[in-house]
Order: structure tokens, then C-alpha cells, then sequence
């Protein structure tokens, strides 16, 4: 068959000894640049990158999906280690993930993370093989009308399944939205509550925000309870998924490669979408979504992966319209072009052997990539027993680092405390955060998207409707905010209420 | 001193407000723009009379039965607050003297106090933490990174 | 207890020699910093990341590509005016956009001669484009098409005050019409709404449409002669209306960089954008590859001002009403 061939190919190439070296430092630098908060990773590839002009541009590709993957799984091992995402797509891995290491079980954790993403990425690896021509058609059916629908239909999926008060979440989200205006306006570029601050032109950083909101709260919040951590207790033996764990994760696995890499076809944000995306489906879908948020594996495998799938599904604009949908994406672009090769809607049929020595360097990133974390574990494990009252001022030490180094301005480092000030209040008073994150992350979006919408219908909201997708989403969105109102559901999400009431705390 | 969620309900809910407010008059002196070409301001309009709504309704609901969960108090250990207060304003000291201090010394400082005051371990660990903590990460971010951190007038 | 203080004691000292920096290198001694103000996969990004391998290896230090997207450029170029005048901080730029945001943008905080034009390294000529399933295929009937309905025809535009603004506006005027300007940021926006039939129509770039050709029409390009990449497409001189909107883009930096900086990196875009192979990946690509310097750049950047005045009192063309 076809694709066997071409895997042979591929593969082929990609084996080489120079080739996994490149793969095997790509996914080094990438899982630290990953585990460093707020280090991006495009500033790791740039000073890689140069190394590679004396080899083919295939070498130069591995290395760069050694770093990519590399980075997504390296922000997973601070979300569930010590509660600090190190991107935005990690913010959920927080959720369950941490309180799985509360428990001692932060090994298990990590591994479902490092086993699902891989198994992700393979599912991703093979979508990208077997359809992205169609998909790509698939995606271009997206325009403003649809993105805004879409991005609508996941912040309410997201807050109908808070565990806390569904006002507050809401409140929460629109105070995000509000906080997302703050910066020079992208169409018209009025400044809106800048004053002045240069810095603040394009708007609150993400980084500062989530550093702050859960890194920077999280620590003080620790330091005023004098938590003592129980992690101390965990044996060397329980570093692993036990069989348990992994009757549980398999479907969330399943479901949030596919999911993810669907997503992952859209520009903007994918990977956070698509973890958001899964963990509310894991919890609606779950026999007892009352104990999301106390640790237990579904909400880390399922978003894990769905966010590793979004970062392959994301290679299929580059292939399919040669169009990149992030920076890391645009400079695998750069390496094609380097060697000549253009980017547009040809570009697999007429470059076959870099198309696929690029899938199959993506599916060696993947696999090492797992050999790489899964000995790490133990190390990391390790890391937890540094007594707190040593280790969180390095944790504030990382933050306040990563997050100048971002641009070098003080500027971010201030937003990140008032976040953290923010953040701890937050909690005092009961209030979640996801939703505040993900509204700073999709906010812009949602506003460029909402004006292009109203601007090309010229005035009339009927546009999302009109557009057949678009309404397909705002269908299922509004079923989502009348449920309530209708006696037999709301009754059942009263149970479910008062099960999460009871155990809160 | 006891309070119950519906009083920490009430005092967001009225921040909320504030902001709600804040923002649906901002929008008035940005352009606010029309249906049919929406200006910047036409977010911040919305979403800021949106969130003045659900405040309020968060301020009536606290009235309500429901929300007379007991919750504990503010700051449930005592004196905890003092070393809350301290870790924050070490990290605006941070900031701020980055730059005059240089990176290396500035962070010696910040690992230093911290690890003696929030927490008191004694003088030995304290040394220990926070030279091999700076340099460490003077190693890490500014030799492998080759990340520009401030020098400081001590010259590292 | 004294070793332990002993050790530390070493340790530190090894570190801090390891790291006195062997100064007095030339410029530059590290990577330096490109900001791109539109996104990723748009021309600045294809003409910068084209031009990469030849800078880094001219340079000796890596060129990091960041994305600075909104306001059709004005955000990336306020803080490029602000950035540290030491030749590590460098952008794209483009022309008319710096030259008529300054005039009639509000809140924008650069001015056209905040900057110091280091390099001109290409230009593409603007055209018009339809969706595939638009009923029109020649300008003739997208003219009537608009006067027949007014303000109905969503064209799209990457940003306001731009070269695609401005075409917009040229061509309304000159053909009597009104159609309604859709802002996006960045052109890969702009080509995959156009692709995927979300807008109508967009005056773009010469690039999009050769990487588009076959999912869009493509009705007519603002250049002098009809160009090679875009066979079969007739200029807009030809089908009698005078316009020929470019937009012409290449790297700028502060102005206040040392002159002798300026110099040096001026070398490095001349020596990449002199290269034959570079120019040839050009011009496949769609744009119109140029060889200017400082002062030839700053001559190209007053003509071009000049003009652009010229038309905008001739025609009336920015004035409130018609914004």
C-alpha cells in the first residue's frame, strides 16, 4: 500500500543516528524549556536552530518536534508537581493532576500524562497521515461567525460544569474578557486602558496572569496554611500507572487524541482549547464527576492528551494551505523555505519525502519522548521532598524569572504579584479560575471574531445563525443555558450540586 | 470571628460591580461604534454591563438561604498573615531591585529571607539555599540560556 | 563546618570566572530580536524567515522572529520606536502603513521618523481577488456588481491606514462604488476567509495570490506591467483605471542606533538581498525583489510619501466622512 511505503521512507530517514541525536536535544531542551515557567519555546529553537543549516532539513525538523512536544509535556510535569503550568494548555493538568501528587501519587500521574500524550501524538501522527487534505477543506469552512460560536459554545461547557457556583464562574469569565481589552484595540489600535504603559500596548501578558493566578497565589496560600506534604510518604514503587489507573484512562485517552487533533486543525489557541474541551467531557461523561478536582486520573489523561493531539493537528494548516497557525509551526515554515521549498496546498504532493520524514519525526519525537520522562519521574519525585519551607521560595524564585525574562520588563513581573494578589483572594472568597484564564487566553479571539462577524454581515447577529456550523453551536449552547430551566435536568444537576457541595471544602 | 459565605459573597459581589461599572463607562470615551462596525469599545460596553448584572444578582442571591454556609475566617492561624504580607513584599522587592542589585545578588537576597523569615531554618541552611540557589541560576539562565539578565552594579 | 564554607567558598569563585564574558567583541555578541508585525505566514514573516540563513550566517548570531500582530502593524512599530536604539532590536515594516498611520491614526505613538530604514528588500504589488464561487470574473462586472448593490461586497484588508486600505479607498473612488472594508491582522487571515468564502473579495498582495491561485479568481494586480507569476491576470492600468498600489517592506530599526551599527547591518541585508539564489525564491514566491540601502530606502520612503499625499488631496480620500 501506499503509505506503507511512504512510512518505510520515512522511517528510514528519520533512524539515523544524526537524526536521533537531533530528536533526542530537541526533546531535552524542549522539556526544559517546558518545566521553566513562562520560557517559550520558540526562543529555544532559534538558538538550536543555527546548528542545523550544515544538515538536511530533516535533521532540522526533528529537532524542532523534539521541542515542541517536549515543551508541552515539560509544562505537565511543574502543573502536577508543584501546581504551576508551565503554558496555558497546562492550566487544567493542575486541576487533577496536583492533587493526584497530593497524594502521593504524582508518579502515576506523570506517567498517564507522558503515556497519553504519546499516544495522542501517534492518533494525531496518523490523522495527519491518512486525511489532511480533507480536514484542511474542513477547516477552511471556518470563518469569524463560526470561531466565535465555537469559542462561545466552550466557555459555556466549561462553566456548566464548574464545581462551584455557576454565577461566580461566569462573572469570572466575562471579568477576563473585560481584562482582555486592556491594550492597544487590533482593528482600530485606540489604546484602552493603557495608560501610557507601553508594555501594556498588547495587552496582559498571559504568562504574568497565569504565573501569577496559580503559581504565585499557590505558594502563598501554602505558605499561610503550613502545609505539610504528604508526598514525603510516597515508595519508590508507586511511579507507575497502576492496571487501575489505566482501565480508567483509556477511553479519556481515546477520546481526547481525537478530539484534540480536531481542534488542533483551527488556528489559535488549540492545544488550551482542547484540554478545556476534554476535561468537560470527561467530567459530564464520567460515573462520578463529583470527584473532578480531587485527583482523580481522567482529568489528566483526557486533557493531556487532547492537548498533545491539538499540537499535531496543528501541522496540518502548514501542510494542507501552507498557512502556520503559531510561531513555533511558522519557523518549522522558515526551514522549509530555507531549502526552497514553497509553502501552499502543494506541498505533499510534490515534496513527499519531507512531508513524511517530517510525520515520522514527529512520531520519533513522541516515542522518545516518553523513553526520556519515564526514568525522570523518580528524579522528579525527588524534587517534592525538598522540604517547603526551602523549596517555595525557589518555586517564587522561577516565577518571578520566567516571567521577566519573557520581555525583560518589570512591568510583567508587577501584573504577575497583583495576579498572585488576585489569585489569593480569589480563592478566599470562593471564586474559580479556569475560567478566568481561558477568557484571557480566547478573549481577543472572541472579540476580533465577534467584530469581523457583525462588520461582514454589516450589522446583523443573524450571521451566526445564517451560517450553518455557526448555529450548530449556538444550538447546543443555548440547550446548555435553558437545561437548568427545565424541570427533569435541573433536578439532576441539583444532585450533582449537592454531592459537590458536600464534599467541598 | 466566624462569617458566612454570603458576607464574602456580598464583598465580591460589590467589587464586581465597581469593575462592572468601571469598564461600561470606560467604554463610553473609546469609541463604542455600531452594530454594523463595532469600535473598541464595544466589548468592554457589553461585557462590563453584563458583569454589573450578574454582581447584582450575586448581591441579592446572598440574601437567600442558601448561601449561609459557614466559612472560616479570614486568616485561620492567627498571625499567618504576617508571613503572607512578608512573601508578597518580597517579591515587589524583587522587582524592584533587580535591576540596581543585579541578578546574582538579588536573588541571594530573596532566597535568603525567605528561608530565614517566613519559615526560620537556621543561618547554615539558609547560606547553603541561597548561594548554591543563585548560582545555580545564574548557571542555568544566563550561561545556558543565554537569557540578559541585569548585572547590577556589582558587576555579576 | 569550615570545609562545607570552604567549598561553597570555591564553588562560587569557579562560577563567577567561568562566567566573565570575553567583552570587547564587536557587535553583535548575541541574538538579536525581529519583530514581525503581522502574523505568522504573511509577507514580512515569508521575506524575513527567507532571509534568516543569510543574516545568522553574515551575523554569526541568530535571528529570533517575533510576532508583534494588531492594529495593522501600529502596535509592533510603537514598540519598536520605543525599543533600545543598540541594534538588537530590529522589525519589519511597511510602506505606506508607517507613513499613514502616524497621519490618521489616533493613539499611535511612532512617528514615520522615529525609524531608520536599514533595508527595502521587496515590494508586492496589490490586486483584486474574489471567492471562487463569486459571480463575477472580470472587474468590469465586479464594478457593476458593487454599483448595483452598494456597501454589499465584505472585502477584506489587513488593518486600517495600510497599503490595503488605502487601494480600497483608491479604487472606490476611482470607480464610484462602495464596498465594505473587512479589517483582519495578518494576510493568512485574510486568505483563509477568502478561501473559504467567509468574505467576498480582498485587495491583496501579489504573494497570496500566487500561493492561492487555484482557490481563488483573481481579477486584476496594481503593477506597471502584468507579471510573470500571475499569468493571464491583467493590470489595473489596462482596464483603464491609473492605480498601482504596493506595498513595499524590509527592515527598520530605531533611529537612534549607532551609526556605525546602522552601517554594519546594512551590509548584511544588502550582501543577503544581492544574492542571486535569494532573489530567485523571491520571485517564485510573488514578490518583486529590491536591493536598497539606507539612503535609498529613506529616498524610496519620501517619494512614496509624497505621492501618497498627492492622491489623498486629489481624491479627498481619507477625510472623516469617508474614513
Amino acid at each position: 500500500m501506499d503509505i506503507l511505503t511512504h512510512i518505510a521512507l520515512g522511517a528510514q530517514v528519520v533512524f539515523q543516528p544524526i537524526n536521533l541525536l537531533f530528536c533526542f536535544l530537541g526533546v531535552l531542551m524542549g522539556t526544559l524549556v517546558g518545566v521553566l515557567p513562562g520560557l517559550g519555546p520558540t526562543a529555544a529553537i532559534a538558538l538550536l536552530l543555527p546548528n542545523t543549516f550544515h544538515v538536511a532539513p530533516v535533521s532540522a525538523i526533528i529537532m524542532l518536534a523534539g521541542i515542541y512536544y517536549g515543551a508541552m509535556y515539560g509544562g505537565s510535569t511543574t502543573s502536577i508537581l508543584v501546581n504551576i503550568p508551565g503554558e496555558a494548555a497546562s492550566v487544567i493538568t493542575c486541576l487533577d493532576g496536583h492533587q493526584m501528587a497530593l497524594k502521593g501519587r504524582a508518579g502515576p500521574a506523570l506517567g498517564i500524562a507522558a503515556f497519553g500524550s504519546f499516544i495522542a501524538g501517534t492518533v494525531s501522527v496518523i490523522g495527519l497521515m491518512l486525511v489532511a487534505p480533507p480536514l484542511a477543506k474542513f477547516a477552511l469552512a471556518f470563518g469569524p461567525p463560526e470561531y466565535f460560536s465555537l469559542m462561545l459554545l466552550g466557555i459555556i461547557l466549561l462553566i456548566y460544569l464548574a464545581s462551584g457556583s455557576i454565577l461566580k464562574a461566569l462573572m469570572m469569565f466575562v471579568f477576563g474578557l473585560l481584562l482582555s481589552t486592556i491594550g492597544m484595540d487590533a482593528i482600530s489600535g485606540t489604546q484602552r486602558l493603557t495608560f501610557g504603559i507601553l508594555e501594556l500596548s498588547d495587552g496582559v501578558g498571559l504568562i504574568p496572569a497565569i504565573m501569577g493566578l496559580f503559581g504565585v497565589a499557590e505558594v502563598i496560600a501554602n505558605v499561610e496554611e503550613e502545609m505539610k506534604r504528604s508526598i514525603i510518604s510516597t515508595k519508590v514503587k508507586n511511579l507507575l500507572p497502576n492496571l487501575q489507573d489505566w482501565r480508567d484512562s483509556f477511553w479519556p485517552i481515546i477520546r481526547g487524541s481525537f478530539l484534540g487533533f480536531f481542534i488542533g486543525i483551527l488556528p489559535g489557541p488549540a492545544p488550551v482549547i482542547a484540554a478545556f474541551s476534554s476535561y468537560a467531557i470527561e467530567k459530564k461523561i464520567s460515573k462520578h464527576p463529583e470527584k473532578f478536582g480531587t485527583g482523580v486520573i481522567e482529568g489528566v489523561a483526557g486533557p493531556e492528551s487532547a492537548n498533545n493531539a491539538a499540537t499535531g493537528g496543528a501541522f496540518i494548516p502548514l501542510f494542507t494551505l501552507g498557512i502556520p497557525v503559531n510561531s513555533v509551526i511558522a519557523i518549522l515554515l522558515g526551514a522549509f523555505m530555507i531549502h526552497g521549498i514553497q509553502p501552499g496546498p502543494m506541498i505533499i504532493s510534490k515534496y513527499p519525502d519531507l512531508f513524511w520524514g517530517t510525520v515520522m519525526s514527529m512520531y520519533l519525537g513522541n516515542a522518545m519522548l516518553l523513553v526520556l520522562n519515564l526514568p525522570l519521574i523518580g528524579l522528579w519525585i525527588q524534587v517534592l521532598k525538598v522540604p517547603y519551607p526551602i523549596l517555595f521560595p525557589l518555586i517564587l524564585l522561577f516565577c518571578l524569572i520566567g516571567v521577566f525574562s519573557l520581555n525583560y520588563s518589570q512591568v510583567e513581573v508587577a501584573l504577575m504579584i497583583g495576579f498572585g494578589v488576585f489569585g489569593y483572594l480569589a480563592r478566599k472568597f470562593q471564586f474559580e479560575m479556569a475560567p478566568l484564564v481561558l477568557a484571557i487566553v480566547i478573549g481577543p479571539m472572541m472579540e476580533n471574531n465577534l467584530r469581523l462577524s457583525l462588520v461582514i454581515s454589516q450589522g446583523s447577529p443573524m450571521i451566526f445563525i445564517t451560517h450553518p456550523i455557526s448555529a450548530v453551536f449556538i444550538f447546543v449552547t443555548l440547550t446548555l443555558l435553558i437545561s437548568p430551566f427545565v424541570p427533569w435536568i435541573s433536578k439532576r444537576r441539583k444532585k450533582l450540586q449537592e454531592k459537590v457541595e458536600g464534599e467541598e471544602i | 470571628m466566624e462569617k458566612t459565605q454570603s458576607h464574602y459573597n456580598r464583598i465580591a459581589a460589590i467589587f464586581f460591580l465597581i469593575v462592572g461599572i468601571f469598564f461600561f463607562l470606560y467604554a463610553r470615551s473609546v469609541e463604542i461604534g455600531s452594530w454594523n462596525e463595532p469600535g473598541p469599545g464595544f466589548l468592554p460596553f457589553w461585557a462590563g454591563l453584563t458583569l454589573s448584572a450578574m454582581s447584582i444578582a450575586l448581591l441579592l442571591g446572598s440574601y437567600g438561604k442558601k448561601a449561609w454556609a459557614v466559612r472560616p475566617s479570614f486568616f485561620p492561624k492567627g498571625d499567618s498573615w504576617k508571613r503572607v504580607l512578608l512573601t508578597f513584599l518580597s517579591l515587589i522587592a524583587y522587582n524592584l531591585l533587580l535591576n540596581p542589585l543585579g541578578f546574582a545578588f538579588t536573588t541571594f537576597l530573596f532566597l535568603a529571607f525567605l528561608v530565614k523569615f517566613i519559615f526560620p531554618q537556621t543561618w547554615r541552611r539558609t547560606l547553603l539555599v541561597a548561594v548554591l540557589g543563585s548560582v545555580m541560576a545564574r548557571l542555568l539562565f544566563i550561561n545556558f540560556l543565554e537569557t540578559q539578565l541585569p548585572k547590577g552594579f556589582l558587576g555579576f | 563546618m569550615m570545609k562545607k564554607w570552604k567549598w561553597m567558598f570555591m564553588a562560587v569563585a569557579i562560577c563567577s570566572m567561568l562566567t566573565v564574558n570575553v567583552s570587547a567583541q564587536d557587535f553583535p555578541r548575541g541574538p538579536l530580536n525581529f519583530m514581525n508585525p503581522f502574523n505568522p505566514g504573511g509577507e514580512v514573516d515569508i521575506a524575513a524567515r527567507a532571509m534568516q540563513p543569510y543574516l545568522e550566517k553574515n551575523l554569526g548570531v541568530p535571528l529570533v522572529i517575533n510576532y508583534l500582530p494588531g492594529a495593522g502593524g501600529a502596535l509592533c512599530w510603537s514598540k519598536l520606536a520605543a525599543a533600545k536604539p543598540d541594534g538588537y532590536t530590529i522589525g519589519g515594516f511597511s510602506i505606506p502603513h508607517i507613513i499613514l498611520q502616524p497621519m490618521f491614526m489616533k493613539d499611535v505613538t511612532f512617528k514615520t521618523d522615529d525609524f531608520v530604514i536599514l533595508s527595502i528588500v521587496e515590494y508586492t504589488p496589490i490586486g483584486l481577488a474574489v471567492k471562487k464561487d463569486f459571480q463575477v470574473n472580470t472587474v468590469k462586472e465586479f464594478i457593476e456588481y458593487a454599483k448595483a448593490n452598494p456597501g454589499k461586497i465584505s472585502c477584506g484588508g489587513v488593518g486600517k491606514f495600510t497599503g490595503h486600505h488605502f487601494a480600497t479607498l483608491q479604487f472606490m473612488q476611482l470607480t464610484g462604488t462602495k464596498v465594505n472594508y473587512v479589517t483582519f491582522t495578518g494576510t493568512s487571515q485574510v486568505q483563509t476567509a477568502l478561501m473559504g468564502g467567509h468574505i467576498d473579495a480582498a485587495f491583496t498582495n501579489s504573494t497570496m495570490m500566487v500561493s492561492s491561485k487555484d482557490q481563488i479568481k483573481v481579477l486584476a494586480i496594481g503593477a506597471q506591467q502584468r507579471m510573470g507569476q500571475l499569468p493571464g491576470v491583467p493590470t489595473f492600468e489596462e482596464l483603464g483605471l491609473k492605480m498601482y498600489p504596493r506595498i513595499a517592506r524590509g527592515a527598520m530599526g530605531p533611529k537612534a542606533i549607532p551609526a556605525d551599527i546602522q552601517k554594519r547591518l546594512e551590509k548584511t541585508f544588502l550582501e543577503t538581498t544581492s544574492k542571486p539564489e535569494f532573489k530567485a525564491k523571491m520571485e517564485a514566491a510573488g514578490f518583486v525583489p529590491q536591493v536598497m540601502g539606507i539612503a535609498d530606502s529613506h529616498k524610496f520612503l519620501e517619494e512614496e510619501a509624497k505621492e501618497l499625499k498627492k492622491l489623498i488631496q486629489e481624491f479627498d480620500l481619507l477625510s472623516p466622512a469617508k474614513k
